[in-house]
């Protein structure tokens, strides 16, 4: 089965770097690749700079033996020659957890001196049974654990740094500091609030806790990462009329018969859908705050807007963010928190060329609808991590 | 009371940029009266900027003709024959 049909896997990580440091030692990286997931988090021992690019190359080496498939004892042995060199010599000098999540839902995960993760499913921890890999390096035999599971929807796995469950440590209240089964119990709580908690808000509520335990002044780099596997929200977006007026038909089915959200981008491409499907269009006649052209209202759409002028300001917009939080109040600002908030877009891009679009007296604005959905396309996949498909009608 | 003169703008993208998005704030440059005898509304697309013969975009349809080429003060001018006022 497809990861599309049964779930979509959401990842989110957030961290707070300890009291005085500007960087954290901790890094979680994530890369899709090929219809797999991975998530790593790795630990540089420390914080500050020299810290946090320690992690960032262990977490590379273990992202990119993962990817080649290399046999895990490899990837560790060489990880822990490579960093396990510091005088204290313990298993965190050079912690990594690698997720490796297949689009059957198969999820293979190797731990090495960081915090176990926990997996909850049905409001409680999922228990794996962890074999151990021994290794043998120069600083003696390490233990490396892996376990594996086959996710379903609503499953979540959450990991976490040190920093987090010693979070409250010597305090009144959390003299032993906080846990891994305070972090848990924590997550399940804030489930059982709301079940459908996004990962996104779940790493932010978890690191928010930790803070308020150390009390509000953090003693250790505090990470948080939460994949959450949830049915996915999908999101149809037709732009431009069918290379033949026979497709109108089936372009007016796939607007009526789409399960998810449903976004027009084309004055005439909304023309074809309203006249073939019997609904009639209102044009919101106000000037936005973007200058682009009016947006309209069908009953069965969620927004109709002009085509290409407005996907170019989109793609210029959703270029130059870099935290996925859009602020702009226009038709473009709009449209790009519309497509951030689905996890699949599925574009129908009607191939039929407008002659009057190709005046060179024109605006360059006026890019060719192909180009400009494919290179929106690539920013949602590779920069907002989106899954995207392009069906030209 | 008689049936209101119907005044479409065109807002598709070719209309839009050859000078179409100034029309969108025609009502400030009407009279109440005129206002009042008078139906605004915008239109995806009339579908005029692909038909031979039809002029140049910007686009605004009043009643059944196609005005080319408008501007606010064509439009008004328009409007204001078909109403017979001054």
């Amino acid at each position: 089965m497809s990861i599309n049909k049964r779930f979509f896997v959401e990842v989110e990580s957030y961290e707070l770097s300890e009291k005085g440091q500007i960087v954290s030692g901790d890094v979680i990286i994530q890369h899709r690749n090929k219809g797999r997931v991975f998530v790593i988090l790795s630990n540089g021992n420390g914080s500050g700079v020299k810290a946090n690019i320690k992690a960032n190359v262990i977490g590379s080496m273990a992202l990119h033996y993962t990817l080649l498939d290399e046999p895990i004892a490899r990837a560790a042995q060489t990880i822990i020659h490579t960093f396990a060199n510091d005088s204290t010599q313990s298993d965190s000098s050079a912690a990594f957890t690698i997720l490796d999540i297949r689009s059957n839902g198969s999820v293979n995960i190797v731990e090495y001196g960081n915090e176990l993760h926990s997996i909850i499913r049905d409001n409680e921890e999922l228990e794996l049974a962890r074999d151990t890999i021994d290794v043998q390096t120069e600083y003696g035999l390490k233990h490396v654990h892996t376990s594996s599971f086959d996710a379903t929807t609503e499953d979540r796995i959450v990991l976490f740094s040190d920093g987090v469950t010693a979070s409250g440590n010597k305090t009144k209240r959390l003299p032993e500091g906080w846990g891994r089964s305070g972090v848990l119990s924590f997550c399940i709580r804030e489930i059982v609030r709301n079940s459908t908690i996004s990962a996104y808000d779940m790493c932010r509520k978890v690191i928010a806790k930790s803070e308020l335990n150390d009390l509000f002044s953090p003693k250790n780099d505090m990470t948080c990462g939460v994949v959450y596997f949830r049915r996915p929200r999908k999101i149809l977006v037709c732009t431009g009329s069918p290379y033949n007026e026979k497709k109108d038909e089936i372009l007016a089915d796939m607007v009526s018969q789409y399960e998810g959200s449903k976004l027009i981008c084309g004055g005439t491409t909304s023309q074809i859908i309203s006249r073939e499907l019997g609904r009639s269009i209102t044009v919101e006649l106000k000037r936005d705050s973007a200058g682009l052209p009016p947006t309209s209202m069908m009953s069965g759409v969620d927004l109709i807007t002009e085509g290409v002028l407005t996907l170019s300001r989109v793609k210029l917009l959703l270029d130059r963010n870099s935290d996925g939080n859009i602020t702009q109040t226009g038709t473009d600002g709009r449209v790009a928190r519309m497509l951030l908030q689905h996890d699949i877009i599925e574009f129908v891009v009607g191939t039929r060329i407008n002659p009057t679009h190709q005046d060179p007296s024109l605006p360059v604005e006026l890019e060719l609808r192909r180009n400009l959905v494919k290179d929106l396309s690539k920013l949602l996949e590779k920069k907002y991590l989106k899954e995207v498909k392009i069906q030209y009608i | 009371m008689s049936k209101k003169l119907s005044v479409t703008i065109c807002t598709g993208t070719l209309c839009y940029v050859m000078g179409g998005a100034e029309l969108q704030v025609l009502e400030e440059h009407l009279s109440p009266e005129v206002l009042d005898r008078i139906e605004i509304s915008g239109s995806p697309c009339l579908d005029c900027c692909n038909q031979d013969g039809a002029g140049k975009a910007p686009f605004v349809k009043i009643g059944d003709q196609i005005v080319s080429e408008a501007s606010i003060s064509k439009v008004v001018e328009i409007i204001k024959k078909e109403l017979n006022v001054e």
